[in-house]
């Protein structure tokens, strides 16, 4: 995808995952929530979560 | 506007406080001049007539006859003039922190919903556990391509708030080439 002349790439992170829950994962790395990475970004009417969009950096883990 | 029994000819036809709870009657100072009548409602007594239905929280402003009705909103929304006109508001918090493309958060990331968690039909689907996978990262091959990793790989996504550690999923069909 190009924006302004400029290439960006675009990821997504599922909120869902997994069956075992957070606590029988406890200690692995699928443990970790999507909202962990989100900014606190809220419709100021509804109070729904606005965070559709946002900035990370990847890399090999 | 002739609903709820109010007849255009200026009288009442069935709006009366027994009919709509209670209503109430604020004389005007100085009599509104006469205008152009678009149907409005009007009442004999030349004063206006905020009326409110108890039941449906509906406004309606009675003016003088041969005047145009003044209207409020059916009901007051927060989104009303009265209230921010925001499209977002960020919240000055610990977790508050944007990173910028010049300190390396250069990927757009974007969370999602694999289910709804009301629906009957995802709720009740005995495939939701043996179909329900680790977290995974959603990205294209372009997008792995410059990063350095394949697909199914482990990759850390980091945000200005924390670090975050998934495994890369592609796109269905989105290979590294």
């Amino acid at each position: 995808m190009k924006i302004d002349g400029k290439e960006m790439f675009q990821i997504g992170l599922p909120i869902h995952w997994g069956f075992r829950g957070i606590a029988e994962d406890e200690g692995k790395t699928c443990k970790d929530l999507a909202n962990q990475l989100t900014p606190t970004v809220i419709d100021p009417n509804a109070f729904t979560p606005e965070f559709k969009g946002f900035l990370v950096k990847i890399e090999k883990a | 506007m002739a609903s709820r029994g109010i007849h255009r000819d200026g009288k009442y036809g069935g709006m009366r406080a027994s009919s709509c709870g209670w209503e109430t009657i604020f004389p005007i100072s100085k009599p509104t001049p006469p205008q152009r009548s678009h149907g409005s409602v009007h009442h004999e007594s030349g004063r206006h007539r905020p009326i409110v239905c108890g039941l449906s929280a509906e406004w309606r402003m009675v003016h003088s006859p041969n005047t145009t009705t003044d209207r409020k909103p059916d009901c007051e929304s927060t989104s009303s003039q009265s209230v921010e006109q925001s499209v977002v508001k960020k919240y000055k918090t610990e977790f508050d922190k944007y990173g910028t493309a010049d300190q390396g958060f250069n990927v757009i990331c974007t969370t999602y919903r694999l289910t709804e968690h009301y629906h009957y039909w995802t709720k009740n689907n005995p495939m939701n556990g043996p179909a329900s996978f680790l977290s995974r990262c959603r990205s294209a091959g372009g997008t792995r391509r410059p990063y350095g990793h394949s697909r199914g790989e482990r990759i850390k996504v980091t945000s200005a708030r924390q670090p975050l550690h998934r495994e890369g999923y592609g796109l269905p069909g989105a290979s590294v080439r």
